[in-house]
């Protein structure tokens, strides 16, 4: 286990370096400059030009500039942003509350919501079954902004049961939780449809299954075989995908959080991008990538304990 | 001259019967030269008005949306960035000069201006007036707000305005002089922009850095003080209550400022009331906000424009016969009625009636005698055939994110090819679009850039000034003396009415030739009330430099 674990760590720092340094290269090769924004949208003389750059470091070469971000990060400084000359730190800190509480929040619609009516519509079969995966299968094509767009309109404009925008921070936990109903469906909606569906598809996959067959051949209550036999068993693929779907969720919360001009880590990396702020794009990436990593992490812990059979690590 | 590209930008379409009353009010409101005042037609019939209904009571709280997004910073010295920070800074900071609703200049902070000689000002500093945190506002303080625009390690994005001063002191406890290299207008007229802003030498000594950031903050004289930023979230002001100005005492305690971008969930937060007010309402949203029942839309004329911005004259645009072709050949009804829903006045001048802030019958006349902002094929085609059909395509870039100038170009486009002229359209990423501005190796191959900006002074001097052979805006490096030598002479000519003569004839020389805009429209100023609040003028100037939010309060 502890072996595991540090196995897993040696990966994670080693995934890290190697995506702060294609990262920062996509931005230093990427059209345009920081000078564009440093320069506030002016007409500048070429004098001016070289001085903003070499005030800001920008006329050194990629490598260096990676360097002296990199050393940086090591000394515990993750640098300062260019355009609001505020420190990364205190800018992530600000915005990661509400994104984790929105893909939590997700996550457990995606978990709840999907996983129930994908084993509703594999053991109720009928008429049921095909009410569910008609409803998941549009649910999983409906893209989150397309979504955000419908529930606001309905939901915010029309009724006025939620807001229209905004993280409701500062106003207590169960204003955060009001504020953050819709973008958190419109987030979860496409995912939501996709667990039940592979939820739906492996239950269905372990009914047909020998053992199942025998303890029903042997007269075992049904509940107990749907509790013990079934569904137990069919847990694997399940946590394998819905571990995947929710550690994508955090790179596609930055779309609805635009929609719902939420302040979360999202918009800021958006922000940051187009402007070539280095330090931003820098530590808000990394802190996605280990996050995504993270996930997969307990995903793969989870699974000895779903299953004594599989040991921890490995693949399935 | 403040590119903006990220606002302003969203505009909208009346019937045709209103826009031809827009036209007949700018026609109108040119001829009686009070461009600010509100139309003597009255505003409904028009549609274009200069104030909102007075506000008459107190309210606690408001929300007002910044459309541009949050502001980079509150620093004086770098809020001409986007149109968000001066939005806020406005209400913070007052300057030496304060832009009043009807398109004049005043004193401020400033008591009075003196020019004991052309090369001289002496600002004498009003007394009684306190900082936010109750200390008192001294010459000091003011000299070192004006020398720190002269800071190379600020790198003050007003340093421009202030290329001609020689040296800044407190000469007394109640002075501070400026001594010019050489006569310059301009520069006091500028003071009443952030430019001419005052802080508290203390606390800005004291924060560094970190002035004028959400964790550094801002301390000024304004009716506003900032209660706190949080980073992506809102800033909020919360009202001075010993504001110098007893005719601008603020009536809404608490402004919360937000920073969405997103078209429709600011057109959503409007109508369902969780936003009360905004500048720049957008133009996806025009029909659903003229018809809201939460509140009401206003929109008036502005110091703004939108144009083609001449980058080379090496390629396509070389002679002048194919630069007035395609002036000729902008289906400039079209553009303003279809594509920005009647929000907009077809212009032919770099400064729009808006900005004329003095001796207005000579703008006025002048205006007149421009090239007309209309459309002529007959004699675009006359003018192509006259130079010979260019061998290369007019390559005219824009910022692909900006949807009305993408619309804009593709008119242009359309039409130039109905008079023989082939118009290359280059849609730019708004990183490398903002290159264009500063780094010629990203204008190479391009013609024109399509930009929207604003005048920041009611004086149409200060636009032309940035187009001399000298200014970085001048991307053509095209001198014509007929037009840099009045504007030069413009700069430090301290009566109006010979200055306006000056502008006037440097305008004309330089309309004529396609120097160096080509102006297609002036966009009106929108702004949007909810049904519980009231009282701002609806004008770009005071939405940027006057403290528009001392206005406000409950109808």
């Amino acid at each position: 286990m502890t072996r595991f674990l540090l196995e897993r760590l040696g990966r994670l720092i080693a995934v890290l370096v190697f995506a702060s340094l294609l990262v920062f290269s996509a931005v230093y090769l990427a059209p345009g400059s920081a000078v564009a924004t440093l320069s506030g949208g002016r007409s500048l003389t070429p004098e001016q030009v070289a001085q903003l750059k070499a005030q800001y470091h920008l006329d050194q070469p990629l490598i260096t500039q990676y360097w002296t971000w990199l050393t940086g990060v090591l000394r515990g400084d993750l640098g300062r942003s260019l355009i609001s000359q505020e420190s990364v730190t205190s800018l992530i800190a600000a915005r990661l509350g509400t994104t984790v509480l929105l893909v939590g929040y997700a996550s457990i619609l995606i978990v709840s919501v999907g996983m129930t009516l994908g084993t509703v519509a594999a053991l109720r079969g009928h008429r049921t079954d095909t009410v569910i995966v008609t409803l998941t299968g549009t649910a999983a094509a409906v893209p989150s902004f397309v979504a955000a767009a419908a529930l606001v309109g309905l939901f915010a404009v029309r009724l006025g049961w939620f807001p229209v925008f905004g993280d409701g921070s500062g106003l207590g936990v169960a204003s955060q939780v009001w504020h953050l109903t819709l973008p958190a469906i419109a987030l979860a909606l496409a995912a939501m449809g996709f667990t039940a569906r592979v939820t739906r598809t492996s239950i269905l996959n372990e009914q047909g299954q020998d053992h199942v067959r025998i303890a029903t051949g042997l007269g075992l209550p049904r509940a107990r075989i749907i509790r013990r036999h079934i569904l137990r068993n069919s847990l694997i693929p399940i946590t394998t995908a819905v571990g995947i779907t929710i550690a994508s969720l955090i790179a596609g919360s930055v779309v609805v959080e635009q929609a719902f001009a939420l302040n979360g880590l999202g918009s800021l990396l958006v922000q940051a991008i187009s402007a070539h702020d280095y330090a931003v794009v820098q530590s808000v990436t990394l802190l996605l990538v280990a996050a995504f990593i993270v996930v997969n992490t307990i995903v793969d812990l989870v699974h000895p304990l779903l299953d004594p059979r599989l040991q921890v690590g490995e693949e399935q | 001259m403040d590119i903006s590209r990220r606002f302003g930008h969203r505009h909208t379409r009346v019937s045709q019967r209103a826009f031809a009353a827009v036209l007949v009010t700018t026609v109108a409101l040119a001829a009686c030269t009070s461009t600010n005042s509100p139309s003597s037609s009255g505003g409904d019939t028009s549609g274009l008005t200069a104030t909102t209904p007075a506000a008459t009571g107190n309210l606690d709280k408001i929300t007002w949306n910044l459309a541009a997004g949050e502001p980079a910073s509150l620093d004086y010295s770098y809020t001409w960035d986007t149109s968000s920070g001066n939005m806020v800074l406005a209400n913070l900071c007052d300057n030496l000069m304060r832009q009043n609703p009807d398109g004049t200049l005043s004193p401020a902070l400033a008591e009075s201006v003196q020019t004991p000689d052309p090369k001289t000002y002496v600002f004498t500093l009003r007394q009684g007036v306190t900082f936010t945190d109750g200390q008192p506002m001294t010459a000091q303080d003011v000299a070192f707000s004006l020398n720190r625009q002269l800071d190379p390690a600020i790198f003050s994005y007003w340093s421009v305005w202030f290329q001609n001063v020689a040296s800044i002191e407190a000469t007394s406890a109640t002075e501070v002089t400026v001594k010019m290299k050489k006569p310059d207008v301009i520069f006091g007229e500028m003071m009443a922009t952030p430019a001419g802003a005052v802080v508290q030498k203390a606390y800005v000594e004291a924060k560094g850095k970190k002035y004028g950031t959400p964790s550094g903050g801002v301390m000024c004289t304004g009716p506003y003080s900032l209660q706190s930023w949080n980073p992506g979230k809102d800033i909020v002001l919360q009202a001075n209550p010993t504001y110098w100005d007893s005719t601008l005492q603020p009536k809404v305690q608490t402004i919360d400022f937000t920073f969405v971008r997103d078209a429709s969930t600011i057109t959503n937060g409007l109508l369902s009331g969780s936003i009360d007010g905004t500048w720049d309402t957008p133009l996806s949203g025009y029909e659903q906000l003229k018809n809201a029942s939460s509140g009401t839309l206003y929109q008036n004329a502005s110091t703004r424009i939108g144009y083609m911005s001449m980058a080379s004259f090496d390629g396509a645009l070389k002679e002048v016969q194919i630069r007035q072709a395609l002036q000729k050949s902008i289906d400039y009804k079209g553009i303003v009625t279809a594509l920005l829903k009647g929000t907009a006045t077809p212009t032919a001048a770099g400064a729009p009636p808006a900005s004329w802030g003095y001796a207005k019958d000579v703008f006025s006349a002048g205006y007149q005698a421009l090239p007309a902002a209309t459309q002529d094929l007959e004699v675009a085609k006359s003018l192509v055939q006259q130079a010979g059909t260019p061998s290369q395509p007019v390559v005219i870039a824009y910022d692909a994110a900006d949807s009305t100038a993408a619309a804009v170009v593709a008119s242009i486009q359309d039409t130039a090819s109905q008079v023989g002229l082939t118009v290359k359209l280059k849609p730019l990423p708004t990183t490398t679009y903002q290159s264009l501005f500063f780094d010629p190796n990203a204008r190479k191959g391009i013609d024109a850039f399509f930009v929207t900006s604003t005048l920041d002074i009611p004086d149409p001097a200060e636009l032309y000034l940035q187009l001399v052979p000298s200014s970085p805006y001048n991307y053509t490096g095209f001198s014509n003396p007929a037009f840099t030598n009045p504007i030069m002479k413009a700069q430090g000519e301290a009566d109006p009415a010979t200055r306006a003569e000056l502008v006037v004839q440097g305008q004309a020389s330089a309309a004529e030739i396609v120097q160096m805009l080509l102006t297609v429209y002036s966009p009106n100023q929108m702004v949007f009330l909810n049904e519980r609040v009231t009282g701002v003028p609806v004008s770009t100037l005071c939405a940027l430099y006057y403290p528009w939010a001392a206005t406000l309060g409950a109808p």
